[in-house]
């Protein structure tokens, strides 16, 4: 993270170099949560790049008391909250909904593609920070303590957050081993 | 039944990942064997784990940081009213606030003191309804406080000089938007808010005089 920062120094100095450095280090891992929220090539795209002029734009709000990772995280995140929140056409489906639809198979059943689909609404159907822990958790494979500093509360918190989610998400999967 | 082995459950995002040393690979497994709880759980997360981000391409990515500047100049000078933060607009664009808000304390501060030399030389022959007396026997005044002290002409000559400090304030602000003076721009960002609002209510003021003159 050191480095972040010396190359944070470097681009507010002017070194265009530094800029495109940022950027590349960065926007895979960020790429890969937005999508995991969005679902969408396009909007993850879109979202991705609005992270980056945010933190540029906004620089100087950046205290560097979390790592600079740690802070682009927390402007996708906001933005991706936003883009929940402003997309009218982005319905959320309810777990409820996902376990009527689902069908009495097995769990190796649930690896074919329609159990796929089902999961990814019934992730989607979480609470935003539910969902959030889960994939940061599991999917970006995000310590506790790291999620907690992402998402700007108590490792206890996040903990109990993920736990909630993946036993809701559970109830899609029941009666079916 | 949920399990309530939270040991357990902590490590089965690892056990899928397949990143379990072995003495707690061993453990795990001889839990999952008799609880259906966890091998639900299991299950469930392996398919997460699972689930692929499609990969955009290369070209995408080696596009990204000019696409990214792109936005950001984009941002700063073509969507009047939607400034970033450091940014503030100002007659339809944007100005690096900090050498606004000198620029205005410059042009006030001129603007009272020249008023304040203009009194000394000119209070003899001043109107009878303010004496120099007061006048002198005051240890401050305001811009507006002053500008209740001039006559008609007094206010047309404090009204030219006022335009053409504002024409020469316009002046450093192209300036500085056009890239001549990229100096300024580390000062960017060092306003507050409650620096910018006091730096438009100067500019304001200013207009404002100038306009009733």
């Amino acid at each position: 993270m050191d480095n972040d920062i010396e190359l944070l120094d470097r681009y507010m100095a002017g070194d265009s170099a530094a800029f495109d450095e940022l950027v590349k280090r960065h926007q895979r891992h960020l790429y890969s949560l937005i999508y995991r929220m969005v679902n969408d090539h396009d909007e993850a795209a879109d979202l991705l790049q609005k992270t980056f002029v945010k933190a540029f734009l906004s620089v100087s709000g950046f205290e560097r008391r979390s790592s600079f990772k740690t802070w682009l995280y927390q402007i996708a995140i906001n933005l991706t909250k936003n883009f929940y929140r402003d997309k009218a056409a982005f319905e959320r489906v309810s777990l409820d909904d996902v376990v009527i639809k689902k069908n009495p198979k097995t769990i190796d059943s649930m690896m074919e593609r329609q159990e796929r689909r089902m999961l990814r609404q019934a992730v989607a159907a979480l609470p935003h920070k539910q969902r959030l822990t889960v994939i940061l958790r599991i999917q970006e494979s995000k310590k506790f303590e790291e999620i907690a500093e992402i998402l700007n509360c108590s490792v206890g918190t996040a903990k109990a957050n993920y736990h909630h989610a993946v036993e809701k998400l559970k109830k899609m999967m029941k009666g079916q081993e | 039944m949920t399990c309530k082995r939270d040991d357990i459950k902590n490590l089965l995002p690892f056990y899928t990942e397949r990143r379990l040393p072995e003495y707690q690979l061993i453990i795990v497994e001889a839990h999952l064997d008799e609880c259906q709880d966890c091998r639900k759980e299991a299950a469930l997360l392996k398919m997460l784990t699972e689930e692929r981000v499609p990969e955009p391409g290369e070209e995408f990515w080696q596009e990204m940081p000019e696409r990214v500047k792109a936005e950001m100049e984009r941002e700063m000078t073509s969507q009047p009213g939607t400034g970033g933060r450091g940014l503030f607009r100002f007659p339809g664009k944007f100005i690096q606030p900090r050498l606004a808000w000198s620029l205005a304390a410059s042009v006030l501060a001129l603007f009272v003191l020249w008023g304040v030399l203009f009194h000394y030389r000119a209070g003899t022959h001043r109107s009878a309804s303010v004496s120099p007396e007061v006048f002198l026997e005051d240890d401050y005044y305001s811009a507006s406080s002053l500008a209740a002290l001039y006559e008609a002409h007094d206010m047309e000559a404090i009204s030219a000089w006022a335009d053409a400090g504002l024409k020469e304030m316009y002046g450093q602000m192209e300036m500085v938007l056009n890239g001549m003076d990229t100096d300024m721009y580390e000062d960017i960002f060092g306003l507050s808010a409650r620096e910018l609002e006091r730096f438009r209510t100067l500019i304001d003021e200013t207009s404002a005089m100038s306009k009733t003159s």
